[in-house]
């Protein structure tokens, strides 16, 4: 039946294509445009502080703590970005299919493990693996049990380019 | 191994309710067609690939599935992954019109990746060297960029060097995400046992980079090609250092195959205040017939990996 069907698809492609013409085109550009639209962000948290003083700045997805072992610290941004959020959090999200945004803030970034230290005003991205993929056995063999607490994508607010990723969580 | 030309697999379902072929055309590695509601279809659409020559389309030969609330398909075929998405039958049928007339074919150029064709088991596994040592300061290996298959349902596959202490380690390498994202990584332990990974932009496809793990004066230090990336706290002191390649489910090519190895090579190891040939035992842990392993110089410096499943 499916083949059947499919034909029919054929056929009536064809016959779409006499009748719709030029609206064809039109349409099949507005359904590329939604193509590359990331996935449903209603739960995301969207955080767009002011610019401020410099004064630190907490993210909910990811402790202190967490980023200190990462060698990162959060301020408050100094400047705004020209790189828009949604461009960049489009990009975190095709980087890894299936995943949901959960929060994306605009931060002055220090990361002093990195050489050179990279000082950037960044877009953070925060994401949320699909829960299949969330929890891995890794590190030496036979490794231990690794789950992700959290996914985090710098973007440079400037350009828009990616600047680093972390990723990280308990194991065992 | 070199790059082949394959076509971008076009995509299309059918269900109960219709039978609309629905083509990806965006000609990216990841094809995006946006979701939309379409009622009264078959929850779970069988899909249909047009196959490299793009002649006849083929039902596909591996199961789609959801993998989100937005019904959005994943499929791979032939090292070309694309995703189909139920959309209303009057963009649907825009769509076909569109591609009828303007873009019957959508090429891209994929690397060699090769479908082992194993089930998704969850199950991780290593094939590689190790080698024990009295307070090992260092290991370093100019390690191939390879291009793995990674099913979209696992995270990773990689391969690195590491310095390590049981359960604990820091190590440097590759890494590649479902759907061909790249990284170079760098991921260590805390003595909580907390994991730390950071990914920065990738070395080219089929490029060869030294990638080097340091310990001493508190940290470890990860190099790439002799020139220092980061430095992260040490807070365990290893007894072994370890070259590796890694999946996480049988459904991904361990790096390498048959007539196109992964390869590890000047392996080194410091310790005793000198850089030695790594001279490591070989491993495939947990053993699985379909991964190899081989040294071309007596095991001294070169290992070579692969994945039996596949043949370049």
């Amino acid at each position: 039946m499916g083949w059947k069907v499919f034909k029919l698809g054929r056929w009536l492609a064809g016959m779409g294509a006499l009748i719709v013409g030029l609206a064809a085109v039109v349409g099949g550009a507005a359904l590329s445009s939604a193509s590359v639209s990331p996935p449903k962000t209603s739960s995301a948290v969207v955080t767009a502080p002011s610019p401020g003083n410099g004064s630190g700045l907490a993210i909910q997805s990811a402790t202190v703590a967490d980023l200190a072992a990462q060698g990162i610290t959060l301020q408050r941004p100094s400047s705004g970005a020209i790189a828009s959020q949604a461009t960049v959090v489009d990009s975190a999200l095709t980087r890894f299919p299936g995943s949901n945004l959960r929060e994306v803030v605009l931060a002055q970034v220090s990361d002093t493990y990195t050489m050179p230290n990279v000082r950037c005003t960044c877009w953070v991205v925060s994401l949320a693996l699909p829960a299949g993929i969330s929890s891995m056995t890794s590190g030496p063999p036979p490794g231990t049990r690794h789950t992700t607490a959290y996914l985090i994508m710098f973007y440079d607010a400037i350009s828009g380019a990616f600047v680093e990723g972390i990723q990280g969580g308990p194991t065992g | 191994m070199s790059p082949r030309v394959l076509q971008v697999s076009r995509i299309s379902w059918w269900g109960r309710g219709g039978g609309f072929p629905l083509v990806s055309t965006s000609g990216r590695t990841t094809d995006v067609i946006r979701n939309h509601d379409l009622p009264s279809l078959e929850p779970a659409p069988r899909f249909y690939v047009a196959p490299p020559g793009n002649s006849r389309w083929r039902l596909s030969p591996k199961t789609c599935s959801a993998v989100n609330t937005e019904e959005t398909y994943y499929c791979q075929y032939q090292g070309v992954a694309a995703v189909a998405v139920r959309v209303r039958l009057l963009v649907l049928a825009v769509t076909v019109a569109m591609i009828a007339v303007l873009n019957p074919v959508s090429t891209t150029i994929a690397l060699a990746k090769c479908d082992p064709g194993r089930s998704d088991n969850g199950t991780s596994y290593w094939t590689g060297w190790y080698r024990y040592a009295t307070s090992p300061t260092g290991v370093g290996s100019d390690i191939l960029n390879y291009d793995p298959w990674v099913h979209y349902s696992d995270d990773v596959v990689s391969a690195w060097t590491m310095l390590a202490s049981g359960s604990l380690y820091a190590q440097i390498g590759w890494i590649e995400y479902p759907f061909g994202y790249r990284y170079m990584f760098t991921e260590y332990t805390t003595s909580d046992g907390a994991w730390h990974r950071k990914l920065y932009t990738a070395q080219s496809v089929n490029s060869v980079h030294r990638y080097t793990t340091l310990f001493g004066g508190g940290v470890f230090t990860f190099q790439l090609d002799g020139v220092t990336g980061s430095t992260v706290p040490a807070q365990f002191t290893p007894d072994n250092a370890q070259n590796f390649g890694e999946i996480h489910t049988l459904d991904d090519q361990m790096p390498g195959a048959t007539s196109a190895h992964e390869t590890f090579r000047n392996t080194q190891i410091n310790y005793g205040g000198g850089w030695h040939p790594f001279a490591g035992s070989g491993s495939i842990n947990p053993y699985y017939s379909d991964f190899h392993y081989t040294t071309s110089d007596s095991g001294q410096y070169a290992l070579d990996i692969w994945d039996g499943k596949c043949s370049s």
